[in-house]
């Protein structure tokens, strides 16, 4: 990490008469009004890492970070919210590279910019105040379920990849918490959730607006095992694991009057065609929704408003110009930064322990036989039984780097149903020593594991860097 | 052109060739010699061997075996490749090397890239029209097709090339594509139905890939298909409205579909807004043309089964009974109830086992989607996943263009118009070719035959693919 995020910074904006330049590109998504105008001037000559923002009523500064060094933010004067979190006054927000951000603003605002981003540019054309009625209607639920006793409202948010599904989760989240809500967050996103690693869904309570650079703050969620970063590599386990969270749910909005008032946010995969499609269907049904936010995509609102019964209520939303897309790069690097963040936190901040284990102390599994074709079963014989069947793995050298679920068992239970038990960490196998019988795993608690099985993932993740 | 040699000069016409051969035109002929800069070293070979040329190495003749060497041995000739050219020549074909640019009109864009909808209609039907193939949906709603080749290759029996029955048939085959560029119905609708959801007296909803609910909920959408298919939004207004748990009208949501009348929204309640967010009357209109921005990419397949769920899939609110259900849990009763229903009609003996019957009733609705339930090879066509393939490595090439030569041919050297074949040499002891390579020639070459020569120690045989439709059962 570079150092020079210093205040020294802040002087050198004021020597102006540097060239302009530097890695900061200026561009707006609203041609009528040009770019310059819209910065309010405020653009500078400069190429100092600092950069003044003027941003009017209703406006959104977007960030994307790249480069090698982090790039902060800090709000000057007036309010302003980053996907729906306040801004606190004065204080530096850190974006790492890879990032994005976006600080929007209701009533206008100053925003000092330190560092150079890849992107950085002022916005008018924000569909905020849509999200912000589809949010006030949410409310309007709320208030209704509170007077009749009912349960509140299920909204499912789908759309195609890089629309911005889980940033309008994150604002409707955030925007009913501040409203003093409990919602839950369900996480179907098995490639990349922002609950837990890759290859799980998850639930969670939400209790506190996400922090701006860490996201919601996961105490205790409720995560299960999936094990792919798509779910078309076992499309029945990840309906039944669907089902699962929300039977779990129901529990505990028959427990929680306030949980069950505030509703859910279900934030689902960008593959909506075929069987992602047809997953769709069922996690609205599982969850009985009654609200179904479609960004961007008008077939799959028109699908969804045909094969979804009338009284869910479906809505279209444009997608923000912000959410751009991502390259298949970018998404396994994004990945492979929520594994490492699980291993060594968010800024480092945490210290996993490696350790040995025997290979005749654990027992490995993966859920689903591999497949086989249909012209080696019997005549009318369905394979589908296989894909929730639990496949014992003998530890070996192909098990390095993968990623793996820890499940805990007690002495009572069987083998039956592991993968619909939540997983209580993740480790990962970081060598394998096959003379002395022996794993090496990275685990976020010392040794011994717990009383527990592995589940095995398709996702490697290289302990480098 | 090289200059004569002296002591030589007499003879007739030179011309130089790589490595100082000279090549010497023998009297008979008396024409001048110009090797064609298309298949010149098998041209040369040919001549050499009918005695029309000679060839000369430092002013010394080459032996026949020195001649062949030369010619054949580097260079993109190799002996395969002539000894077909040869065989082809003497049979009074017209051989050039194979250029995709002349003639045959490839395909230039793809034919079957999907989206047969909006504006590319047209330029669709004017490619569909140049390269005169008819996907097999067209030709069974019998579109018409004026094909350029039939001006261009007028046919006519073949004078002098019976003895070719290999080339023959990949002739015959040839035109009949042609022909088939009218509307066949007496030869196609086999095949056609066999792959094609048939349109007419079609019975609403299957989808294969559903799972359990959706099958119930199909089972009963085919139960009441008579229903016409009111919009559901419709039937919930019609529906007094303290019946559902939520009353949509009275809660202010946006919505950009353009089905939605409301476009201005009002004032959000303050009382709904967190804390230091201000809302305001907002226009939906502005936002109306800013949807579809992520652009979608359908596989062909992906694409037809929308086409055929757009077409034939209706709203399940159409259902009565399902209209009636005022939350999930009726709903999901009402599909139980359904599916109970259509489990205790089923024996136990054929459905409580592990080995089951391949078709569920009510899975399927005709003859010839049973019929498609339980196939085991699924049909493909030559020029199916052509484009796919085009990308893969290894494909062999197609070697030469073929011609007639006979009266009714319009060969020119400088336009020689649409092959009558194409020929890819190959050695009998290579592979026989795959599956992948008979596609991705076939679909090189357009409505052009592609013919496999097949050369064994100098014996060549004639071998063509050919679309074949395996012998189904009749059905409605």
């Amino acid at each position: 990490m570079r150092p020079p995020f210093c205040k020294m910074a802040a002087p050198r904006e004021k020597t102006a008469g540097r060239t302009p330049g530097g890695r900061i590109k200026m561009s707006s998504d609203d041609p009528l009004t040009g770019g310059t105008s819209e910065a309010g001037g405020s653009w500078p000559s400069s190429s100092g890492p600092s950069t003044k923002f003027e941003l009017e009523k209703e406006t959104e500064l977007r960030l994307e970070v790249e480069g090698s060094a982090p790039v902060q933010v800090e709000l000057i004067s007036g309010l302003a919210e980053a996907f729906g979190t306040e801004l606190t006054k004065n204080k530096k927000y850190t974006f790492p590279p890879g990032s994005r951000g976006a600080v929007f603003t209701w009533h206008g605002c100053t925003v000092q910019l330190w560092g150079s981003p890849d992107v950085a540019y002022v916005s008018k054309d924000t569909p905020m105040l849509l999200y912000l009625n589809s949010h006030v209607g949410l409310e309007q639920m709320r208030a209704q379920a509170e007077r009749e006793g009912e349960r509140g409202p299920r909204v499912l948010v789908a759309g195609p990849s890089d629309v911005g599904k889980s940033t309008l989760c994150r604002l409707l989240l955030n925007y009913a918490v501040r409203r003093g809500r409990r919602p839950t967050l369900v996480e179907l996103d098995v490639g990349q959730g922002s609950v837990s690693v890759p290859g799980t869904v998850a639930a969670l309570c939400v209790e506190r607006p996400a922090d701006v650079e860490e996201g919601f703050s996961a105490q205790a969620p409720l995560v299960y095992h999936f094990g792919s970063t798509t779910p078309g590599t076992n499309i029945k386990l990840y309906n039944k694991l669907t089902s699962r969270l929300a039977y779990v749910f129901n529990h505990r909005c028959e427990a929680n009057r306030r949980a069950s008032v505030s509703g859910c946010l279900i934030n689902t995969c960008g593959w909506v065609k075929g069987s992602g499609y047809q997953a769709l269907i069922h996690a609205a049904s599982a969850f009985e929704v009654d609200v179904v936010i479609v960004l961007d995509q008008e077939r799959l609102y028109n699908d969804l408003r045909r094969d979804l019964p009338h009284f869910v209520h479906t809505l279209l939303l444009p997608k923000s110009g912000g959410a751009s897309e991502r390259s298949k790069e970018c998404r396994r690097e994004a990945r492979d930064l929520r594994v490492r963040e699980y291993f060594y936190g968010p800024r480092r901040s945490l210290y996993p322990h490696a350790f040995e284990v025997k290979f005749s102390e654990v027992k490995v599994y993966k859920v689903g036989a591999p497949s086989i074709p249909d012209s080696c079963l019997p005549l009318g014989m369905s394979q589908e039984d296989n894909q929730l069947k639990l496949v014992p793995v003998t530890p070996g050298r192909d098990m390095a780097h993968h990623l793996l679920s820890v499940v805990p068992i007690d002495s009572s239970s069987t083998d039956e149903g592991l993968e619909e038990k939540n997983v209580a960490g993740f480790i990962v196998i970081t060598g394998v020593d096959t003379e002395r019988q022996t794993l090496t795993v990275l685990s976020p608690a010392p040794r011994p594991l717990p009383r527990c099985v592995l589940l095995i993932m398709d996702i490697r993740f290289m302990d480098l860097k | 052109m090289g200059s004569p040699c002296s002591g030589l000069s007499e003879c007739s016409e030179w011309v130089r060739l790589e490595d100082g051969v000279l090549l010497k035109c023998q009297p008979p002929s008396g024409s001048s010699i110009h090797p064609r800069p298309v298949s010149a070293n098998e041209w040369l070979g040919e001549k050499y061997f009918t005695g029309t040329i000679q060839l000369f190495y430092r002013e010394l003749p080459l032996s026949v075996q020195e001649a062949y060497e030369r010619l054949l041995s580097r260079g993109p000739v190799s002996l395969l490749h002539y000894q077909v050219y040869s065989h082809l020549k003497r049979l009074g074909y017209i051989v050039t090397r194979f250029d995709p640019r002349v003639g045959a009109e490839q395909f230039a864009v793809d034919v079957y890239s999907g989206g047969g909808s909006g504006p590319d209609d047209e330029v669709r039907e004017r490619l569909t029209r140049k390269v005169s193939i008819q996907l097999p949906y067209e030709r069974q709603i019998n579109l018409e097709i004026p094909s350029v080749s039939n001006r261009k290759r007028k046919r006519s029996s073949i004078t002098g090339l019976e003895t070719q029955d290999q080339l023959e048939t990949s002739g015959s085959n040839s035109r009949e594509e042609n022909k088939s560029s009218k509307p066949r119905i007496s030869h196609c609708p086999e095949k056609v139905d066999s792959f094609t959801p048939e349109p007419i007296a079609f019975v609403p909803t299957v989808v294969e890939n559903m799972n359990i609910d959706e099958e119930a909920r199909n089972d009963n959408n085919r139960l009441e298909s008579n229903e016409t298919a009111h919009d559901h939004e419709e039937a919930a207004i019609v529906k007094s409205k303290e019946k559902y748990r939520w009353d949509f009208s009275k809660f202010c949501f946006p919505n950009c579909a353009h089905d939605q009348p409301y476009v201005q929204l009002p004032d959000p309640e303050p009382a709904f807004l967190p804390e230091n967010v201000v809302g305001r009357q907002v226009n939906i209109s502005l936002w109306l043309g800013k949807l579809n921005l992520r652009a979608e990419k359908f596989s062909r397949k992906e694409q037809d089964q929308l086409d055929w769920e757009r077409k034939h899939k209706i709203s399940i609110n159409a259902d009565p009974k399902i209209k009636k259900c005022r939350n999930w849990s009726e709903y999901k009763k009402l599909l139980q109830e359904r599916e109970r229903q259509s489990r205790r009609e089923r024996p136990a003996h054929l459905w409580s086992s592990t080995v089951r019957p391949l078709l569920t009733p009510g899975q399927v609705t005709s003859t010839a989607s049973v019929l498609e339930q339980v196939t085991i090879i699924s049909q493909s066509t030559l020029l199916e996943d052509g484009k796919r393939l085009q990308d893969k490595q290894n494909v062999p090439q197609i070697h030469f263009n073929l011609y007639q030569a006979d009266g009714n041919s319009e060969f020119k050297k400088s336009k020689p118009g649409k092959p009558y074949a194409y020929l890819c040499v190959r050695s009998f002891d290579e592979q026989i070719p795959s599956l992948r390579t008979i596609k991705s020639l076939a679909y090189q070459s357009g409505d052009i035959p592609v013919v496999f020569a097949l050369v064994d120690c100098g014996e060549i045989a004639f071998y063509a693919f050919k679309d074949l439709q395996l012998p189904v059962d009749v059905y409605p």
